[in-house]
């Protein structure tokens, strides 16, 4: 088993710019907070019955997109609020690779340690339970790594990049909807959404939709939170208003692919697809306020 | 090409972060591939639940089955009823037990009783009912 050195031959051999060099210490240091924030984020999803089950429940092909969807989340991430932005192409998708690989592995232990791999389940069985719950994790382990540091051993962002654009819209829009993706995962998988979308009435329901609007804009705009200053632009009254509405919007859409990547959606009436998208929106708007501020809460000033 | 930091050293990754990445690597490659393959034969054929006895064992005037059921088909089961009966008496006795869920191509092993035997032949145990999640 050669591959490791191999590897990091043909990787130099491609002639990747770095940005960085730490030593195997801070590399480790690094890969421990990594952990941590994957365990923070999705340790909801890792006691969750529903989560264990739609492992198998649903088809490999969905799968399959699941993780290349989550692959392009930790892409986006990275190069617009992780650690390294600064970085080019290669080592962003080096280290979403390597966040990927923490997820799988850092899932596996946790569903082993909690009783939830069973060999009477067989290989996709269990393979489809840890592609579910490692997902989570590994945008967590993106979070952890660039938000959990001391602020004295993390590499400068694009703080000395003249061109650096992370307050533009849409990487606002972009890491919005990776703290959406976090958040309403945490509750996508469960019955209550489904049991709390059919309860509701329509009214009820444009009332939680319109409480989620306007709370996302009083969390980036009045609530005083860290980074709200520097992330949010307060323009014109269209800018404003085309913030709430992409905020919203980048929630439902964050809902809804929860919601279906966890099969929730299966079989359902437009009329509880839509209800279910507003409610898991409701955590999801959150996310891509509140979460939106959290995940770049080590931006540069 | 590697770019070099303000203390003139060349920027690049670690044995270990190379090694971690070469890891992760081989561990999505491996992952894809099972889903992949999965693909490839998944026919979404309906549950085929095919139940057997294990093991019998008499106590006490009662008969205990340890029984195995396992799923060959693409959907997984839920609410699974099994059922053991006697055969060759009247009236029939019966005993049910519900398994939550049995994924594809997976097994459950339970247990199930009959009161009132005082031997361990003329037993059978069937699948009564699932759903489909």
């Amino acid at each position: 088993m050669n591959s490791a050195p191999s590897v990091a031959r043909a990787m130099r051999g491609a002639c990747v710019n770095f940005s960085h060099q730490r030593t195997v210490g801070e590399s480790a240091l690094e890969y421990g907070r990594g952990i941590a924030g994957g365990m923070i984020f999705a340790l909801p999803l890792l006691y969750t019955m529903e989560v264990w089950w739609s492992g198998f429940l649903l088809s490999p092909e969905r799968l399959l997109l699941y993780v290349g969807c989550t692959f392009a989340l930790l892409l986006l991430y990275n190069r617009f609020a992780g650690l390294r932005q600064d970085a080019a192409f290669a080592e962003v998708a080096i280290d979403s690779v390597e966040e990927m690989g923490i997820g799988l592995v850092s899932a596996a232990a946790m569903l082993w340690l909690t009783g939830q791999l069973d060999p009477d389940d067989g290989l996709y069985g269990n393979t489809g339970k840890i592609v579910m719950e490692a997902m989570t994790v590994a945008i967590g382990v993106s979070v952890g790594s660039a938000q959990l540091g001391d602020d004295q051993c993390e590499d400068e962002g694009m703080a000395d990049d003249p061109g650096g654009s992370e307050d533009g819209y849409l990487p606002q829009a972009a890491v919005a909807l990776c703290a959406a993706v976090l958040f309403a995962a945490n509750i996508a998988a469960t019955d209550e959404v489904s049991i709390i979308a059919m309860e509701s009435s329509p009214g009820a329901l444009l009332l939680l939709a319109c409480i989620s609007m306007i709370g996302a804009d009083w969390v980036l705009r009045y609530s005083g939170m860290h980074g709200s200053a520097r992330q949010v632009t307060n323009g014109s009254p269209f800018e404003r208003f085309r913030g709430v509405i992409t905020t919203y919007a980048v929630a439902l859409f964050a809902s809804g692919t929860g919601l279906f990547f966890f099969g929730r959606l299966d079989d359902q009436p437009e009329e509880q697809i839509v209800a279910m998208c507003v409610v898991a929106g409701a955590p999801a708007a959150l996310g891509a306020s509140a979460g939106r501020l959290l995940l770049q809460s080590k931006s540069p000033d | 090409m590697n770019q070099t930091n303000d203390n003139g050293q060349k920027n690049g990754k670690n044995a270990l972060e190379w090694s971690v990445f070469a890891a992760s690597l081989l561990l999505i490659l491996a992952t894809v591939t099972i889903l992949a393959i999965e693909t490839r034969i998944w026919k979404e054929r309906p549950p085929d639940l095919e139940t057997r006895i294990v093991s019998t064992s008499l106590a006490e005037d009662r008969l205990t089955v340890a029984f195995e059921v396992t799923n060959r088909g693409d959907l997984a089961a839920t609410d699974v009823l099994v059922e053991l009966a006697s055969t060759g008496s009247t009236p029939v006795d019966r005993s049910r037990v519900r398994i939550d869920v049995i994924p594809r191509r997976a097994t459950r092993k339970g247990y199930v009783s009959l009161p009132g035997r005082t031997d361990t032949m003329g037993a059978e145990i069937v699948t009564v009912s699932y759903t489909e999640p």
